[in-house]
């Protein structure tokens, strides 16, 4: 945290996960509260209430609105006599970011997809990690068969055109749920973090608290997730760091080959395919300017962070 | 040298069967396949399609399927394609020489690039040195297919500057996905150039060379750059697969009907021939590329034996 560019980094990347959590505060078509026919509602932009759906909300004794005040999936917001041409609609007063083809809110669209991406890109990052330690820290301390088949498949994944593989994989599952992308992204990003784990196992194997630990009886186990996995953890902290930011752009690079988060979902990925489908609508600017920029400048926050976390293991080493 | 080149070759073998199993199971396993893909349009008679089934091998269990599929692959042979009754290998060295020329001009300027903004980057610590690392940074945090759907909106069609043709290679057509594809290149080659300076600018026989009143240049430019080039190599090998899975995506965005196109189209209709046939042509250019760098540490670099002395 010395360079002020990494304390500007940090604070970019808590701004925005606090506004990726509360996305339903910030931007819905219901709510944060309101009394409305002599009953009051606390937060319908999150519990999303049957009774409030289709009411109209103009006679609301009081009302407290998200800011903005569309929804990510909310279509042609509002009937608008001074806009007789369909959208997309350029930004102004009502919507700041402008609304895509149909009509839908891009900065709601963007806080929405926010949450989505970072979600993937978290628990990607999540598996790619767990699943990498193990398999590196198991390959390194028995050696042997073990180690040579592990190698192999490592070998394999890494030989292997990762896009290629991800088209086929979730050409299969083609579902509205964002959980088979994730187990899909985590099992084909550990090699990275397996080959490093291994390499560290090996150096740390024959230090002296590792004969330490087998002479007071420990079983393998114990030594490769108690004492040797937690030592090798300052590399692994810098690939990870980096692979949040990848995470997130692969996940926009499958979204454009159709095998992303499915729409309508909102995720930057989305957005930005959206962008690209729209190109035909001479100087829809906005469709392409804004998802890019935020997803430009999360990656950018990421990978400073990463940097950062790469200087101080090594200066430590 | 004959027996490292020997054993890396019969080394390649697991990780080929490997790959292919890889393959063969990712595409069998997807639900679906080409003749039902046929059914949901059409009207086609269920015996029909247990008849072409059969007819394509498509009935038999699946060990058997893939020990029929590595027994023709030894020859070479792929098989047609379920779609339109081309030979694959036809298929193949059609779409091949697009890719090959889109990436390898995509590498060539990558790499060519990368080396001498490294050696500048590693030299210049000042305010201008930072500013283009920051610069590197944020071009590396940005989607390399915005950049190529820009790049296209820009430069490509009527609407601002049209230079270059929309969709294809012809006319020039090949200029922007060059570029968009050299982009990630370009970035991550720089960064590994500049660590590898920086470290051999760190060493001794530096300061041994300046010593000897050699100009800074010859210094930077042979003593150094020769001796920080390793990791780049290696990097060059790695980095097939990747420039392989850029292009799936470079060559939709400007519509190239190379390998990645080819890839992209045979999976989504479920056209294992094909499928299997571009999988096994990546596989063994990227095993092939692995194989020539190991064998260039020898040239570049003659402390790296290949084989154990004697």
């Amino acid at each position: 945290m010395k360079r002020r560019s990494t304390r500007i980094a940090a604070a970019f990347l808590a701004v925005l996960l606090i506004s990726a959590l509360g996305a339903d505060l910030i931007a819905s078509d219901l709510p944060i509260a309101v009394r409305t026919d002599g009953q009051t509602y606390l937060f319908p932009c999150i519990t999303k209430p049957v009774a409030l759906q289709s009411r109209d909300l103009s006679t609301a004794e009081w009302i407290v609105r998200t800011p903005i005040k569309y929804g990510p999936l909310q279509t042609l917001a509002v009937t608008r006599e001074d806009r007789p041409e369909p959208p997309p609609w350029a930004p102004d007063d009502k919507h700041l970011l402008g609304t895509d083809e149909l009509g839908r809110d891009v900065a709601a669209r963007l806080i929405h997809g926010a949450r989505v991406s970072l979600l993937v890109a978290f628990f990607t990052v999540l598996i790619a990690v767990g699943v990498g330690m193990a398999l590196g820290g198991i390959a390194g301390y028995l050696g042997g068969v073990v180690d040579l088949i592990i190698s192999r498949v490592l070998e394999v994944m890494q030989t292997f055109p990762l896009v290629f593989f991800l088209l086929a994989l979730l050409s299969i599952v083609r579902v509205q749920s964002i959980w088979p992308l994730i187990l899909a992204l985590g099992l084909t990003r550990w090699t990275e973090v397996a080959r490093l784990v291994r390499a560290e196992v090996l150096t740390l194997e024959s230090r002296e608290f590792v004969l330490a630990a087998r002479a007071l009886g420990a079983s393998p186990g114990r030594i490769i997730f108690r004492h040797l996995l937690p030592n090798a953890m300052a590399p692994v902290f810098v690939v990870a760091t980096f692979g949040v930011g990848s995470a997130i752009l692969l996940e926009t690079a499958l979204s454009f080959l159709g095998i992303g988060v499915a729409p309508p979902t909102a995720s930057w990925g989305e957005l930005l395919t959206e962008a690209h489908r729209t190109l035909q609508h001479p100087g829809a600017w906005w469709l392409a300017v804004f998802p890019g920029l935020a997803i430009a400048s999360t990656v950018l926050a990421v990978n400073a962070i990463g940097e950062a976390v790469r200087r101080s293991v090594d200066g430590r080493a | 040298m004959k027996r490292y080149v020997f054993r890396r070759l019969l080394l390649m073998i697991p990780t080929f069967f490997g790959i292919s199993l890889l393959t063969f199971l990712v595409a069998r396993l997807a639900p679906g396949d080409p003749f039902l893909l046929d059914l949901e349009t059409g009207e086609l008679d269920p015996e029909a399609i247990a008849r072409a089934r059969a007819a394509q091998g498509l009935d038999a269990p699946l060990p058997l399927q893939f020990a029929r599929w590595m027994f023709h692959l030894v020859r070479f042979d792929f098989g047609r394609s379920l779609i339109d009754q081309r030979l694959v290998t036809e298929k193949i060295f059609e779409a091949m020489p697009r890719t090959a020329l889109v990436a390898g001009l995509a590498m060539i300027l990558g790499f060519g690039l990368a080396i001498p903004l490294g050696v500048w980057l590693s030299t210049r610590r000042d305010r201008w040195g930072r500013a283009v690392e920051a610069l590197l940074l944020t071009a590396w945090s940005v989607p390399s297919f915005w950049i190529a759907v820009m790049a296209l909106m820009i430069f490509a069609g009527p609407r601002f500057l049209d230079l270059f043709p929309v969709q294809g290679l012809e006319n020039g057509g090949f200029v922007l996905p060059v570029i968009c594809l050299a982009f990630p290149t370009i970035v991550v080659a720089t960064r590994q150039v500049r660590a590898a300076m920086e470290e051999a600018l760190a060493q001794d026989y530096v300061k041994a060379a300046r010593a000897r009143g050699i100009p800074e240049r010859r210094v930077i430019w042979k003593h150094a750059l020769r001796n920080s080039l390793l990791p780049v190599v290696t990097m060059f090998g790695l980095h097939l697969p990747h420039l392989v899975g850029g292009s799936v995506i470079i060559e939709r965005i400007f519509g190239v009907p190379g390998m990645g196109l080819l890839a992209f189209d045979s999976i989504g209709s479920r056209d294992y021939p094909t499928i299997m046939g571009v999988a096994t042509v990546m596989a063994i250019a990227t095993m092939t590329s692995m194989l020539l760098v190991d064998l260039a540490y020898g040239f570049i670099d003659p402390r790296i034996r290949l084989e154990r002395a004697k």
